[in-house]
């Protein structure tokens, strides 16, 4: 009784319709990738009522079996403290140094580098994609590209935009590739998500310039991010390749901060001069003339 | 459409709410780490593994770690309720509702939309052409035809993507998938049983609202 044509026929209808819906994407994908963003826009924000209550749960019962490890990480901690003291010390004389400097050299710093704050509102909800979604979106004037930050270091970069949400693609998504500049050699390099926790470093001119530890910051090549935030700092894995490890908090991520960032005046032609606009009513060049007759 | 009773279109309605239930558990933002299986990645091992005994150690207690943290985040729990479901009331979910869900899903989970619903589709309605053969048959037919139509989903879905020219899903993770989605099959059909009350008509038994079979 399951084998009937008309069965039969609405199975094939289905089948041929998912296809098609796959093919369109794949010809046409900006469209339907913002479908997805107008549909991720209208569902998730909906489950919020239900998903606060789980996530609290959850994260109570991960901060349970934390207390464990309280006592162990409470001795380090003093360790550190006695060493950050020290550093303290010294990053407080640096910092009035600093602002002498910029004092006597009258830098100021970026106006236009302000942040907008989202909070986290899901997952990407496979292991296969490593993105967050926000709660700010089109509605508060972010755009595509723009630099995702916590409060230490980058997280990711827009990719999606609903209205009331946007999507986060973060560092470690395979489809991430962010140009860096590895700190005390200067050496510029991308680094590559591969779903593993530290992403890879790729496109390295010299290898042996650079040590574990090293600082990793956005270099701003390629306009895609603003140069100088902090990423994270240089690992070696067992097979020898270099990894960063991310100064950014992956396992709380609760308020993220998207940079606002004005894009570059465009050079639309190749050479005209620099003159004011010419035009029959406020055309400077015209009035004078007319003037002198 | 024959007896389209009103318990049928509670149990579709139940069958969406249920996928919606679990794509909300799925994008809960408690995972923002990626997991590590099988690469091996330095920065979780490089802890007082001095000793040859603490380093074997520590990479066997990491890879249980993995082993148990991705049975519990990689299952396919949705694929499960609806293999469960098609073979034993597949009236309760019709190709169109299954199509429309993964496809829903397939947007939610940022999937390439259409393609996995499409091999879904395909697997379940292999079942659905075999629920009459294996009613009545052991659990242990069913498990291992089960298995066998999860392990081609994650091929036919590896295959079909690679042929479309899009970055195909890794390898391992979509054998992890596939592993631990039909590790928890039992548990799956047991919920169907016990809770949603779904179980299939044996021969001889009556069909509620259609009489004999």
């Amino acid at each position: 009784m399951y084998f009937r044509p008309l069965r039969r026929l609405l199975a094939g209808v289905t089948f041929m319709l998912l296809v098609g819906i796959f093919l369109l994407w794949r010809i046409d994908s900006p469209r339907v990738e913002r479908l997805r963003a107008d549909l991720t826009d209208r569902f998730v924000p909906n489950f919020e009522w239900a998903m606060a209550p789980v996530t609290g749960t959850v994260n109570i019962a991960k901060d349970f079996q934390s207390y464990q490890q309280v006592y162990e990480q409470n001795q380090q901690l003093r360790r550190e403290l006695q060493q950050m003291k020290a550093w303290k010390e010294a990053a407080l004389q640096l910092e009035q140094q600093n602002a002498q400097l910029r004092d006597l050299n009258n830098v100021r710093l970026d106006p236009k580098l302000t942040h907008v704050t989202g909070v986290v509102l899901a997952d990407s909800g496979s292991p296969f994609r490593q993105s967050v979604l926000l709660n700010v979106g089109a509605r508060d004037g972010i755009m595509d590209g723009w630099a995702t930050m916590d409060g230490v270091g980058l997280v990711g970069r827009i990719s999606g935009i609903g209205g009331e949400t946007s999507r986060v693609i973060l560092l470690t998504d395979s489809h991430s590739r962010i140009p860096v500049t590895i700190q005390p050699s200067g050496q510029r390099a991308i680094i590559a998500g591969d779903n593993a926790a530290s992403p890879l470093i790729e496109f390295l001119e010299d290898p042996d310039m650079v040590r574990p530890g090293d600082r990793v910051v956005s270099s701003g090549d390629g306009g895609v991010f603003p140069a100088g935030l902090l990423v994270g700092q240089i690992a070696q894995g067992p097979d020898q390749r270099l990894r960063v490890r991310l100064a950014a908090d992956y396992e709380r991520m609760k308020f993220l901060r998207i940079l606002r960032k004005q894009p570059n005046a465009p050079i639309t032609d190749t050479g005209a001069m620099l003159a004011p606009a010419l035009s029959s009513q406020t055309g400077a060049g015209i009035i004078p003339l007319q003037d002198s007759q | 459409m024959e007896t389209l009773s009103s318990r049928t279109v509670i149990y579709w309605l139940g069958y969406f709410g249920l996928a919606m239930l679990i794509i909300m558990l799925n994008i809960l933002p408690l995972q923002t780490v990626p997991p590590e299986f099988f690469s091996m990645n330095a920065v979780s091992l490089e802890s007082n593994a001095t000793t040859m005994f603490g380093l074997v150690f520590a990479v066997l207690k990491s890879f249980l770690a993995d082993f148990v943290l991705s049975l519990v985040s990689t299952p396919n729990v949705l694929l499960a309720f609806t293999c469960a479901w098609v073979l034993r009331k597949p009236e309760y979910v019709p190709v169109m509702l299954i199509g429309a869900v993964f496809l829903l899903a397939d947007f939610l989970l940022q999937r390439p939309p259409g393609l996995y619903a499409a091999v879904v589709i395909i697997g379940t309605e292999f079942l659905r052409r075999r629920v009459m053969e294996l009613r009545g048959a052991p659990f242990l037919v069913e498990y291992l035809t089960v298995a066998g139509v999860i392990f081609a989903i994650a091929i036919m879905y590896r295959i079909f993507s690679s042929v479309a020219v899009i970055t195909p899903p890794d390898f391992w993770l979509l054998f992890l998938q596939a592993v631990s989605t039909i590790v928890i099959y039992p548990l799956v059909v047991f919920v169907t049983q016990a809770v949603f009350g779904i179980r299939s008509v044996m021969p001889g038994q009556l069909d509620e609202g259609r009489g004999r079979l």
